[in-house]
């Protein structure tokens, strides 16, 4: 059984120029254990989706649409903000793609581990300050530096206590949100090799939104690949990453150079993603498609199992599987 | 590649230093970095934040004027250019920069975009509307920006599109080098293959010669004919990217390389190991600055800074653990 | 080939309609309805100003003469009636011709001494701002100072050293603001000096003068606005104030600080005339902030969400 189960996901963003259409019918299950991963360009809804598993969608001007999030049996878009406060930090964590600003600057880092654990556990203030010193030994931050203030760590060592701040209360799933695009690659390497320890050990199930698709490929068991608020294909890691059925996927591959294989030119994928205001009819990447017919344009196409838990969304695709209901 | 015979040599740097007065002290942002660049090539500079290697690009350029130190534009020392001579001499050197929406100014359009350096530099009166014109137009198409965006905005546009104004305006003044830094971070990656290969094609069609400063390893394999790895404002490994991707000789690039994440779930990285993180270049001691990270430091490594040695012709690297392998006299004899 | 990977101009010669950051802003400042009214209210007294001024001229101050300063004793305190609808003063003056009439110099010394304020404090503060270094901290410091002293105080020392003239007065209240404006120049200023677009035009070789007046000064507008047009307001405060410690605009011209402060005495046998001068003060400084705040929310949209 799915351990989070998104269904059909609607969001808009009322703005004042017009309707933003940042998520259209988003379907992803979240397996106990697993790592999913999220890729797609800016504004294609993955920071959206982020939020509103955690229920920080922000009230003046999102609107969900349609559409249910099930964790443990319970839908999460029902629950009142008194319920989600439980659930959130307890057993859904967040990490945040800027460690510069996610932290308190006036508290030491100490506090601010210690403010998480007291905020779900009943405990004693000096109970949460160890707990916060064993977190940030975990983390790889000497349990010294607790009472030190984040101005002194550099960005890695922030990402670091950032980490130990979402897992203070044993989450049992974790959302990270472009974690260690502000890092360098030798920090990202340690972070990331971190954070699968981290996973393994306390067995936490996560999803890692991504625009680099060597993160996913080194890090995740399953990858979902998003575009203009939809999933245009998922399915195992390797599934996806060696026999890639969608367009859209095979242009990301094509787009990025390679350190293996040596290409003189890249083969980009034409145009840019539609504006989320005024979203084609038919398939959202029929306007970039070098295979687009008439039919892309005017339906709009679901999502096809094309091999076993691998799922494309493309007419493609049609003829091998069953589409998904 | 075109191999006939040897290059001519568009840019030298000698001894280029630029310091900055911090008040923790004085940091080395780009300490005795030396070398040079042949016409119609790409010298990639990588390193991580806070490497110099975007001062580097800047100081060449003389947005920053350096400590000390020479850069030979075709022979000529633009560090001892007066103000006049340097103006005259920014036709020929200019620059793309990381943030497409930080480097256009927002109150002015398309056209006004790229007219303003033909205006500024002279070639066109300000009065001479249609000559302005038609340039600009020319240099839209050049670039790949359709004719109709002319009169808009830059936060109309998208990061790609203002990138392609970026790159516009500085072709508008016929350029023969252009510093890149970081043109495609900021991008997509969709859009930066787009970039990446409009960049190579006017490459190809304009006789370029780039200076392409990024932290993405793979982009600079991608693009360049030689690769220089900087760590705290020095050059620690230089040579053409088969060099240093199939042999990387100093232990930063080789952490460097082991830290990349290979996109293929296959391949698991073996990564090598480093102490601790990057600091920032200030009130640095005698000896190699990567030792205090570096796994296979010695004590020498701590006590004195290491030469730069050649590994194999063109190929040189900044460390005390590698040895002279390539003695002088052969190297000069063989040729790549 | 190479070519149709870059975008192709479908509509190659119709250029596309487009709105520049100020239009943009002026667009979000018309869905301000409560900052429209504020300023729709300020226009309406600068048209009276004008109006009244056009009046003068034309009949030679006959009705300045007959309506706004002559006495007309038997009307003296006489409460609202259909005929005064405000009611008269203690000499018997009208008291709604006394408040149109009196509209220019609150508006005029305000604006004008803001102005001046504008262009001291702006030319400083950008050359402490696009300088920075020494320049910066001799300039500053020297605001410093000036901000030491409570801005009331200067200006009753200045208009009481060079002596009661409008001139003065508008120095008296335009040298306490001009540290104010300097600082949100320089710091306005500096936030732009350092950003790409400036490096981009000194790549291209652009000198100082023209980066300042075409890519730091457009771009540092913004905010240096916002402040001025509340500014306005404190400086109508200001002249209200001076007036009402009697060494503002001198009687019997009709300025509304000076009626408040001839009113006083009457307060108990005839509130019309302190309370109406005194909202009319109010109005009109409410009015300067609450466009003040919807400029600010139109020329710099991040700060709304």
């Amino acid at each position: 059984m799915a351990f989070l189960d998104i269904k059909d996901l609607q969001v808009d963003y009322v703005t004042e120029d017009g309707v933003v259409h940042a998520l259209n019918g988003v379907d992803l299950e979240v397996m106990e254990g697993e790592t999913l991963g999220l890729v797609g360009e800016t504004g294609a809804g993955k920071t959206t989706l982020a939020k509103c598993i955690m229920g920080l969608l922000p009230q003046r001007t999102g609107r969900i649409r349609s559409g249910e999030i099930y964790y443990d049996g319970k839908d999460l878009l029902k629950m009142s903000l008194k319920e989600m406060q439980k659930i959130r930090g307890a057993h859904i964590a967040m990490i945040f793609q800027d460690p510069m600003t996610s932290l308190n600057p006036v508290l030491t880092v100490g506090d601010q581990i210690a403010e998480a654990v007291q905020n779900h556990e009943n405990c004693k203030r000096d109970e949460a300050m160890k707990r916060a010193e064993e977190m940030l030994e975990l983390v790889g931050i000497p349990a010294e530096r607790a009472g030190d203030y984040p101005h002194q760590f550099s960005g890695g060592m922030k990402q670091r206590v950032v980490i130990a701040i979402a897992l203070a209360c044993n989450p049992k799933f974790l959302i990270a949100d472009e974690p260690t695009t502000a890092l360098d690659v030798t920090i990202q390497a340690q972070v990331l090799e971190m954070m699968q320890d981290l996973k393994r050990k306390f067995h936490t199930s996560m999803l890692l939104i991504t625009h680099d698709l060597g993160v996913v490929a080194q890090n995740c068991d399953r990858v979902a690949v998003i575009y203009a608020g939809e999933v245009v294909e998922y399915g195992g890691i390797f599934d996806v990453f060696k026999g890639m059925r969608h367009p859209y996927t095979k242009g990301l591959f094509s787009s990025i150079p390679q350190i293996q294989n040596e290409v003189t030119r890249l083969a980009p994928i034409p145009g840019m993603m539609p504006d989320p205001m005024d979203l084609p009819e038919g398939c959202k990447f029929c306007t970039r498609c070098q295979h687009a017919t008439q039919r892309c344009r005017e339906e709009h196409p679901q999502l096809v199992q094309v091999g076993e838990g691998h799922w494309a969304r493309c007419f493609l695709c049609e003829q091998e599987g069953k589409v998904k209901e | 590649m075109m191999e006939g015979g040897a290059k001519k040599e568009l840019l030298r740097v000698q001894h280029l230093k630029k310091y900055f007065q911090t008040p923790a002290g004085l940091l080395y942002a780009v300490d005795d970095v030396n070398f040079s660049i042949n016409q119609g090539d790409t010298l990639g500079v990588v390193g991580e934040s806070g490497c110099g290697k975007s001062t580097l690009g800047r100081t060449i350029l003389r947005l920053h004027e350096p400590t000390s130190g020479e850069v030979l534009f075709d022979g000529v020392d633009i560090m001892r250019l007066n103000k006049a001579q340097m103006k005259e001499k920014r036709k020929q050197m200019q620059i793309i920069f990381q943030d497409p929406y930080e480097s256009l100014n927002p109150r002015l359009t398309v056209s006004q975009a790229i007219q303003a350096p033909m205006i500024i530099q002279g070639l066109y009166k300000a009065s001479d509307k249609e000559g302005l014109e038609r340039r600009t137009l020319e240099m839209m198409d050049l670039v790949g920006l359709a004719r109709r965006l002319v009169n808009t905005y830059p936060h109309e546009l998208d990061g790609g599109r203002r990138q392609r104004i970026g790159i516009a305006r500085a072709l508008a003044l016929n350029p023969r080098f252009i510093v890149c830094d970081e043109p495609v971070s900021a991008l997509d990656v969709s859009i930066q293959a787009q970039i990446l290969n409009l960049m190579q094609d006017l490459q190809q069609e304009l006789g370029l010669t780039y200076m392409f400063i990024t932290h993405d390893l793979s982009v600079v394999k991608h693009l360049s004919t030689q690769i220089m790895v900087m760590y705290l404002g020095q050059m620690v490994e230089m040579g053409t990217p088969r060099q240093i991707f199939e042999n990387p000789c100093h232990p930063y690039t080789k952490a460097l390389l082991s830290a990349i994440p290979i996109p293929d779930p296959a391949k698991k990285m073996e990564r090598i190991q480093l102490h601790g993180e990057l600091t920032s270049p200030i009130n640095v001691g005698p000896g190699c600055r990567f030792a205090k990270r570096c796994v296979y430091a010695r004590p020498e490594c701590f006590a004195s800074s290491s030469q730069l040695k050649e590994v194999e012709p063109g190929h040189v690297v900044a460390c005390h653990l590698v040895e002279h392998t390539v003695d002088e006299a052969g190297a000069s004899g063989l040729s790549e | 080939m190479k070519r149709k990977e870059r975008e192709v101009g479908s509509m190659a010669n119709q250029a596309l309609h487009s709105r520049g950051l100020w239009a943009d802003a002026w667009h979000r400042f018309k869905k301000n309805k409560v900052a429209v009214a504020g300023m729709v209210f300020v226009l309406i007294l600068v048209v009276i100003s004008i109006a009244t001024l056009v009046i003068d001229w034309v009949t030679a101050g006959e009705i300045y003469n007959n309506y706004v300063t002559k006495t007309n004793l038997p009307m003296k305190l006489a409460g609202p009636s259909l005929e005064h609808i405000f009611g008269c003063d203690e000499y018997g003056r009208d008291i709604l011709f006394r408040l149109l009439w009196g509209t220019r110099y609150s508006l005029f010394i305000g604006i004008v001494s803001i102005l001046i304020a504008l262009v001291g404090g702006g030319f400083l503060g950008a050359i402490a701002g696009f300088y920075g270094g020494k320049v910066d901290n001799v300039i500053m410091r020297v605001m410093d100072v000036f901000l030491s002293i409570p801005s009331m105080v200067m200006a009753i020392a200045i208009v009481t050293a060079l002596g009661n003239s409008i001139f003065n007065l508008l120095l008296s209240i335009a040298v306490p603001q001009i540290p104010r404006l300097a600082r949100i120049v320089r710091a306005s200023v500096m936030s732009v000096r350092d950003r790409e677009f400036v490096e981009a035009a000194r790549a291209v070789g652009a000198d100082d003068g023209l980066i300042i007046f075409k890519y730091i000064i457009p771009n540092a507008l913004a905010p240096i606005i916002v402040q001025a047009s509340l500014t306005v307001g404190s400086a109508i405060l200001s002249i209200a104030g001076l007036s009402f410690l009697g060494i503002g605009v001198e009687p019997p011209a009709p300025e509304w600080g000076s009626i408040l402060n001839a009113a006083r005495t009457y307060m108990r046998d005839a509130w019309h005339i302190s309370v109406i001068p005194g909202l009319m003060i109010m109005i009109t400084v409410l009015s300067l902030n609450l466009a003040g705040d919807g400029l600010r929310d139109a020329l710099d949209p991040k700060m709304k969400n």
